[in-house]
């Protein structure tokens, strides 16, 4: 029971402590393990023994001993835009972003074993240069967080083993942008409904604001999984993780204005006299009564389900290969709704139209003999990307991947296991946009997209 | 155990290589100018920009020369479209003064949304090049209704510096010396002319920025003003009046107009300077034409009246000034390897066709037609006609073609 107390405390202090996570295919998160990570993510079947069995397939706990785990990936990608009629390119900012884990489970009877993990399974953040990108109209920051903390039990019962889990979720939305004042409605009674500052002469990409949308929010779901050791070579397993609704009335929106330091000349269309800075057109509107104030907006998110059915192969006792083909239904991420409590002309809503993908994963160990338990991982993923072409933007310039992963496990102490893994991402050059929808669906390529993840995992057996 | 391991590799082999394809991008073909139009930029006056009869909309703007060379070229080109008539609608009648879609002359509709994401044409009709890097230096009206509608507030400068170019046509000065001409009350006004040092001054401030900016550029000197049709000499008026010129017969429209003797050629009256005399159409015909309609009002030429012309004094002014600031022109783009475009051959070369008329034709207006100044200009008398920017753009695209090489086509007659 002590070892719980102090394992509480430290998934407490990993929650309030976690920093943001990572760019990552649709937003779905994988590498939640070391191990798994080496082995291509592949789980299903035969989840690695550090605790991340309560992500992959909670049956996995079933039948082991106490342990505890807490691990780390740093996560490095990078990404270019390029215009098709300009050539002009535009870079990923570049950073690395950690996304931690933790698990600890153990036996409670013969056949009973409990845990408990904290993981982020959905989480994305992409960043782009706020003063010079060209999508900043669309996005130069988005943050999508969502840790889950999952009370685990399960149960072996002969050769089958199950479990279930019970998913909290945090959930926390950030979006950052730029306004663009030339697709702002001009309000002035006296011109025709809908006219733009555009149709004024303001140009494209006239920065005018800075806005932030920002919330957090609480969801349940749920994670189960069955586990069926046929013989000491053939291991099947399957995994389900439940769909969530995540939804906030309580969002904050902020809106700073930007200095566009034009200046109006004679005879303008807005008539107002010479040398009126446009600033001072639009100041009025970030004042206490005008639409950019700062307010509360709700919006929300759904966060997919997902099936993960594998198979893990012995044909020699040191060798290990894992088969793991994954069904994400991206289907419910359709739309992403921001309304704004004061201003309803500003109300939006994000529409993606993704679809349903499977991700195909390879992986493979092979222990080394002694008593080190070293074991040496490879893998391999294939990923299908889950948007549409016109929905491939700053905030999600996602696509088809093939991922490479190596690692390596072994035991440094009585009691203490190390993982550590490297995987290789790779995504295929895809068309999107950088502008509003009612211009383009496509103007340009994203490309060169890959990452560099760095996965470490310390496990204690107890 | 290795021939285990050897089998695994086959087996992951196809796998390694099944990697996705690579969607494509979407540029265009710009193989016939080596990419030089990637980012064309042209920025200038009312000719630059399309005006046309006294106008501008979208169908102008898609005629002038740097929307023709840009199109030759394969090249996007974001330009600031005016949807509907115009701003103002160009002139259907420059006699009835009626405009396309019934618009005024200080009517303007809207642009076109939605607006180009870049914007290749910052050239604004009435730009001096006082207005480069200012929004309020000129007191030009045209050009301050315009600027605003066109850049949004930015200076012509930053316009073009955002596009980041890798192509610039600069068609700067026509507007330093026009003003004078086009002058109401006293055509030929030299105050409406800026003066030599400020140009030089600031064009070389603007020659220096646009150096830096690393791209290919063309120039365009400026045209002379004075052998335009907007103006005819006096010795025509002259000729037209008395019929004792060779080939030119008396006009029976002069019948209720007088035209005095300074406005006669120093071949037919000693002293007499009409040669160098001009009178601008809007003054000239206008008057000839209110004189044949009722009330028959009768019109008096008096070519010693500055109200009236451009006298000799100011003649001279405007072709020397205008032949300064076009060695100066030619001088700064020369020392920095910029490519020279010369107006005043394009004008020669019309001019050489026959077609650029010593005097307007009215022979339409009896029976409710414009006055007409020939193929090459139309009913403003100053802007170029379609057919004078295929020629414009020709010997820009022929100038690119020769100084870097490309093979760009023509976009001929």
């Amino acid at each position: 029971m002590r070892r719980f107390g102090v394992s509480l405390v430290l998934v407490l202090t990993a929650v309030l402590a976690w920093p943001e996570t990572s760019y990552a295919q649709g937003y779905g998160v994988y590498e939640q393990s070391a191990c798994t990570t080496g082995r291509g993510g592949t789980a299903a079947a035969s989840p690695c023994g550090d605790g991340s069995a309560i992500y992959f397939n909670p049956a996995g706990i079933a039948g082991r001993a106490f342990s505890g785990s807490i691990g780390g990936t740093l996560i490095a990608p990078s990404a270019t835009f390029v215009n098709d009629n300009t050539g002009l390119e535009s870079d990923f900012l570049a950073k690395v972003y950690p996304v931690p884990n933790l698990y600890i489970s153990g036996p409670i009877a013969d056949r009973y074993a409990v845990g408990l993990g904290v993981f982020v399974p959905y989480g994305l953040t992409t960043e782009w240069d706020k003063d010079t990108f060209e999508g900043r109209f669309l996005g130069y920051r988005s943050t999508v967080r969502a840790i889950y903390i999952q009370p685990t039990v399960a149960a072996k019962f002969g050769k089958v083993k199950v479990g279930a889990g019970l998913d909290i979720t945090s959930l926390h939305l950030k979006l950052q942008r730029k306004a663009d004042l030339s697709q702002v409605v001009v309000p002035n009674p006296a011109l025709p409904p809908g006219t733009t500052f555009g149709a004024l002469g303001i140009p494209y990409g006239t920065d005018f604001a800075d806005t932030e949308i920002s919330g957090d929010a609480w969801g349940v779901g749920y994670n189960v999984g069955i586990i069926y050791e046929v013989n000491e070579k053939l291991t099947l397993g399957a995994r389900y993780l439940s769909r969530q609704k995540i939804t906030t009335d309580n969002a904050d929106a902020t809106f700073v204005q930007d200095p566009t330091g034009l200046v109006l000349t004679g005879g303008n269309p807005f008539g107002l006299p010479a040398g009126t800075p446009i600033d001072a057109l639009v100041a009025g509107q970030f004042q206490p009564g005008g639409l950019l104030v700062d307010q509360k907006a709700s919006s929300g998110l759904r966060l997919p389900d997902q099936l993960v059915v594998g198979v893990t192969v012995r044909p020699v006792t040191q060798l290990a290969l894992h088969f793991d083909a994954q069904r994400t239904w991206w289907t419910v991420f359709d739309q992403v709704p921001i309304d704004f409590a004061e201003s309803d002309a500003l109300d939006q809503a994000l529409e993606l139209g993704a679809k349903n993908v499977w991700t195909w994963r390879f992986g493979g160990e092979y222990t080394l003999s002694g008593d080190s338990q070293t074991v040496l991982r490879g893998g391999l993923i294939f990923h299908k990307g889950a948007l549409p072409d016109s929905s491939v933007t700053p905030l999600l310039p996602e696509g088809n991947r093939t991922d490479f992963t190596v690692g390596v496990g072994t035991r440094i102490a009585r009691s203490f296991y190390i993982d550590a893994a490297y995987m290789y991402v790779n995504q295929a050059d895809r068309r999107g946009r950088t502008v509003p929808l009612t211009i383009a669906e496509t103007n340009g390529l994203y490309k060169d997209q890959h990452a560099h993840l760095f996965g470490v995992t310390l496990t204690y057996d107890f | 155990m290795l021939r285990r391991l050897r089998a695994f590799a086959l087996l992951a082999l196809p796998l390694v290589s099944a990697c996705w394809d690579n969607q494509e991008l979407n540029s265009p073909d710009l193989s016939n100018n080596n990419g030089l139009f990637q980012r064309y930029a042209a920025i200038g006056t009312s000719i630059s920009a399309g005006f046309q009869s006294a106008g501008i909309n979208d169908s102008t703007q898609r005629r002038s020369f740097a929307f023709l060379v840009a199109q030759q070229g394969g090249a996007a080109f974001g330009y600031p479209s005016i949807f509907g008539r115009g701003c103002p609608a160009p002139f259907t009648n420059n006699v009835t003064q009626t405009r396309v879609g019934g618009g005024s002359a200080s009517g303007c509709d809207l642009r076109s949304v939605p607006v180009p994401t870049t914007l290749n044409n910052v050239a604004v009709p009435g730009m001096q090049v006082v207005d480069v890097f200012s929004n309020t230096a000129s007191a030009v009206s045209t050009y301050e209704r315009l600027q605003t509608f066109f850049l949004g507030g930015q200076t012509p400068w930053n316009a073009l510096k955002r596009t980041q170019p890798t192509f610039v046509s600069i068609e700067l000065g026509a507007n330093d010396v026009l003003g004078a001409l086009l002058a109401s009350g006293n055509p030929g006004n030299p105050d409406s002319i800026t003066p030599i040092p400020v140009f030089e001054s600031v064009y070389s401030e603007f020659a220096d920025s646009v150096d830096g900016l690393d791209a290919a550029v063309v120039v365009a000197t400026i045209p002379d003003v004075t052998v335009i049709p907007y103006a005819s000499s006096g010795t025509i008026y002259w000729c037209l009046k008395n019929g004792v010129c060779p080939g030119v017969p008396a006009n029976p429209a002069f019948a209720n107009v007088t035209v005095s003797n300074a406005c006669a050629p120093g071949t037919a009256i000693p002293g007499s300077k009409g040669d160098s005399i001009l009178v601008p159409w809007t003054i000239g015909v206008a008057g000839v034409l209110a004189s044949t309609q009722p009330p028959f009002t009768p019109f008096a030429l008096d070519c010693a009246n500055t109200a009236q012309v451009v006298t000799p004094e100011e003649f001279a002014n405007m072709r020397n000034t205008t032949d300064a600031l076009n060695q100066f022109i030619v001088s700064e783009a020369t020392t920095r390897g910029w490519t020279v475009v010369d107006a005043n051959a394009i004008l020669a070369q019309l001019r050489a066709t026959g077609q650029v008329p010593l005097f307007p034709d009215v022979s339409q207006v009896p029976t409710g037609g414009s006055v007409l100044f020939g193929p090459y200009f139309t009913l403003d008398g100053f802007h170029p006609s379609n057919a004078t920017h295929a020629v414009i753009a020709d010997s820009v695209i022929a100038a690119v073609n020769r100084d870097h090489g490309t093979s760009i086509p023509l976009v001929g007659p």
